[in-house]
């Protein structure tokens, strides 16, 4: 009887040694597939950023260059008014009976140049979008870099490769104030403080 | 004293919204404008003297908008210089951070012409009534 108990014993051993052999084979391929996944991920990340900071560099050219037709716009607007402005004086050369309808064609023209040099100068605070896109394509590469740094850390645990030193600051949730009509409430109600 | 002839830094990192701020400013009449690309640049040039106005971003590199209003106002010969802070950065957090450390006024982009017109006024105003 002893005998059996003993077979029993080492059965059991010899079945606990063959599942934990069994976890340490799952376990090993998964770091294999761990690894294989973090030196993808080493690759791809910086690559990533690269493509966005390039990205916003596309825009920041492709705004730069609307910004000089639009100056070069304003230019020749200004240089329309001064000649409305002279084309009015004309009027006095004129007989009295057509004068009053010259000024007025005049100065209809020098309305519609000065329309469309407002519309000009809409467009050009609206290329201001180079400036917010940039800014959130910054958060995304900061936060590209957080992961990025997490998973050299990772790979630096399990000795994969060497930890690569990323930095930049995290990106924050913060609670957004929906406009300028909500900062105008906040400036508002902290006058009397410190602002003038 | 200021006036339409002030001379007014214009700070940002993106030289496409140093642009766009100029432009504008031209617009409303304000031609004497300088631009520095970000805090650091732009405290030099004021302890350099002449400047009437700041028009500030508040994310920069090296020194950001927030950092050089806190230096203006720690500085004797800046402190009396009005900072206007155009910045994408709407929390509320942010505006009270930056009314604390003393700004004058406050306008998120992306904004109109009108609307930093009237805010430059508005601060032109109180300085003349303050004086």
């Amino acid at each position: 009887m002893p005998d059996n108990n003993w077979n029993n014993i080492l059965g059991k051993i010899r079945n606990e040694l063959s599942d934990l052999a069994k976890y340490v084979d799952n376990a090993k391929k998964g770091i294999e597939n761990l690894e294989s996944t973090v030196k993808v991920s080493t690759e791809k990340f910086p690559e990533a950023t690269k493509h966005l900071s390039a990205v916003t560099g596309d825009l920041e050219s492709a705004a730069n260059n609307i910004i000089s037709i639009l100056e070069g716009l304003l230019e020749e607007k200004e240089r329309a008014h001064k000649l409305f402005g002279k084309l009015a004086a004309y009027a006095d050369h004129l007989p009295a009976a057509s004068r009053a309808g010259f000024i007025a064609l005049a100065s209809d023209l020098d309305s519609i140049n000065s329309k469309s040099k407002a519309n000009l100068m809409d467009i050009f605070s609206s290329l201001s979008f180079h400036d917010l896109s940039g800014q959130k394509l910054k958060k995304v590469m900061s936060a590209i870099a957080d992961v990025e740094k997490k998973v050299a850390e990772l790979a630096k645990t399990f000795g994969f490769v060497e930890g690569q030193a990323v930095n930049k600051e995290t990106a924050k949730g913060k609670d957004a104030a929906s406009n300028q009509d909500t900062v105008d409430m906040i400036l508002k109600q902290m006058r009397g403080k410190s602002t003038t | 004293m200021l006036d339409i002839n002030m001379k007014i830094l214009v700070v940002d990192d993106f030289s496409t919204m140093r642009r766009i701020i100029k432009n504008i400013l031209r617009e409303l009449g304000y031609y004497n404008v300088e631009e520095a690309e970000d805090g650091a640049v732009a405290f030099e040039k004021l302890k350099g003297g002449g400047f009437d106005f700041v028009v500030t971003d508040w994310n920069m590199p090296n020194m950001p908008g927030i950092d050089l209003l806190k230096a203006i106002r720690a500085d004797e010969s800046l402190m009396h210089i009005p900072v206007l802070m155009v910045t994408a950065e709407s929390q509320k957090e942010n505006v009270v951070q930056a009314v604390e450390a003393g700004v004058n006024n406050y306008i998120v982009k992306p904004f109109t012409a009108t609307a930093l017109k009237e805010r430059i006024d508005l601060i032109l105003e109180k300085a003349k009534s303050a004086q």
